[in-house]
């Protein structure tokens, strides 16, 4: 940390797609001091919200798009509350794995790490929105613009999640067990936040609302889905039926 | 929220579920919501004054939880992160090795001293720190070898070195070798020191651990402190 010429954010944007290490100061002569990465995190933290709010509102115009009118800003709002949210209620989490772990992580660098993450994510969605927006608008069926949405979110996802792996501190003996436990909660925590914010796609010709009524969870909804696709439709609403999903018997 | 689903769900009890979703939901994401605005507020104010800037207070009302870690700490000197000075340090010819002691020392502590109290006994920061200061030390070590062999290259190619230039080569090779004796000697301190390691664990005792390894890191200060007074008179 030290002062220097002012770095743009579209700088910060280059730097953070092409090396994220450097932000996170992983090699820099006072990477362990706390206070330094706790300086680094003050100076970052406003620039990277911003990088991820800007990043995952345009991807949500994009996906906004496929509806039109109102839909653009109900979007544009959601989208980076979906990436935020999990990081925010997930840390804790995190760091609790990888001191059961015997990583020791201080929260200004796992907060950091995060924060890093999730820009990098929200820089490569916004990355990919032309992409998408050129598919939404040859007019695909309801379906498959959803499966689109999500297979651009898991590979702008992907690059977000190996950053903040790699950012966080080696050695321990279940390192790998950590990483996996980190990575488990943060995916569940995802599809369960997008689950309680949707509608994101919403069809041409549907009301458009901001939030759906709170209904069962994801499982339920994705083992509703699932026996749909089996032929056995039941409607569009998710069952509470049990534990992911899992049929109750009649009594 | 995702805890309390699945729980209800668990139980078999989707009608609790359904009324808990109709009747007290909304008052209950009401409070949840003015609670972490709440706390998100008092935050900005605490950081506000103790003076940060306006971007991370209005930061921490929005994302209280990521800024925890700046509770009670000062602003940073500066508003601006120099990127080209944290640049990460290259590898150089002693990476490898260095890496290898260090992961050794590291099994040793959590094989002999059970883990926890091997991280007790020696922190992984402080050995972080450490394999940071022998790559910096061994990154210099490169970077001389690059400038003696593009020198040496140009010596080849028939230009006429200055004899003064001669000497400030003849001593940057002295400090050179006399940098790559003294990491030599701290890496094979370090393998002794794991080997020592296991000895102290069977006699129960850890202060001589800390006190070997305080004197490796007052030994690579000393080499980094040495290397610049010795290229210093390289430059003068």
């Amino acid at each position: 940390m030290s002062a220097g010429s002012p770095t743009s954010s579209l700088a910060l944007v280059g730097v953070l797609l092409r090396d994220p290490a450097l932000l996170l100061g992983t090699a820099s002569a006072d990477a362990h001091d706390e206070a330094n990465v706790s300086d680094r995190l003050a100076v970052l933290a406003p620039r990277l919200l911003g990088i991820t709010v800007a990043g995952a509102a345009i991807f949500g115009l994009v996906i906004g798009s496929y509806r039109g009118d109102l839909q653009y800003a109900y979007a544009a709002i959601k989208t980076p509350l979906l990436l935020l949210i999990p990081i925010l209620i997930g840390l804790p989490a995190i760091r609790a794995f990888h001191d059961a772990c015997e990583v020791s992580i201080s929260w200004s660098r796992l907060a950091l790490a995060s924060m890093v993450a999730i820009a990098r994510t929200a820089a490569l969605a916004a990355a990919c929105g032309p992409i998408l927006w050129l598919y939404l608008s040859m007019h695909p069926d309801y379906h498959r613009a959803v499966l689109a949405m999500a297979g651009c979110l898991c590979l702008v996802g992907l690059p977000g999640l190996m950053t903040l792996l790699a950012s966080l501190p080696g050695g321990g003996r279940h390192r790998p067990l950590a990483s996996f436990a980190s990575v488990a909660v943060l995916g569940v925590l995802l599809a369960q936040s997008g689950w309680l914010l949707r509608p994101f796609v919403v069809r041409p010709r549907a009301e458009i609302s901001f939030l759906r009524d709170v209904e069962a969870n994801v499982f339920s909804s994705l083992a509703s889905s699932g026996s749909s696709a089996r032929g056995h439709y039941r409607g569009w609403d998710a069952r509470g039926a049990g534990l992911l999903g899992r049929e109750e018997s009649p009594r | 929220m995702i805890a309390l689903a699945l729980s209800l769900d668990l139980l078999g009890e989707p009608r609790l579920l359904g009324e808990l979703a109709s009747g007290r939901v909304p008052s209950l994401w009401a409070t949840l919501s003015l609670g972490y605005l709440g706390i998100g507020a008092a935050m900005a104010w605490h950081l506000g004054r103790r003076g940060h800037g306006l971007g991370t207070a209005t930061s921490a009302l929005a994302c209280w939880p990521l800024l925890l870690g700046l509770v009670g700490r000062p602003p940073p000197q500066t508003t601006e992160l120099d990127l080209g000075h944290a640049r990460p340090i290259q590898i150089g010819p002693n990476h490898s090795r260095i890496e290898g002691c260090m992961a050794t020392l590291q099994e040793g502590l959590q094989e002999d001293f059970d883990g926890a109290a091997g991280t007790r006994l020696i922190d992984a920061a402080q050995l972080a720190k450490l394999a940071h200061s022998l790559h910096r030390a061994d990154h210099r070590i490169a970077r001389v070898d690059r400038l003696l062999h593009e020198t040496a290259a140009q010596g080849s190619a028939h230009v006429e070195l200055d004899p003064q230039l001669q000497a400030a080569l003849a001593t940057l090779r002295g400090a050179r070798d006399h940098a790559h004796d003294e990491l030599e000697a701290v890496l094979s301190g370090l393998l002794s020191l794991r080997v020592q390691l296991g000895l102290f664990a069977l006699a129960g005792e850890s202060e001589p651990v800390r006190a070997r390894l305080l004197e490796l890191e007052a030994r690579v200060a000393a080499l980094a402190e040495l290397s610049s007074v010795e290229l210093a008179q390289v430059a003068s």
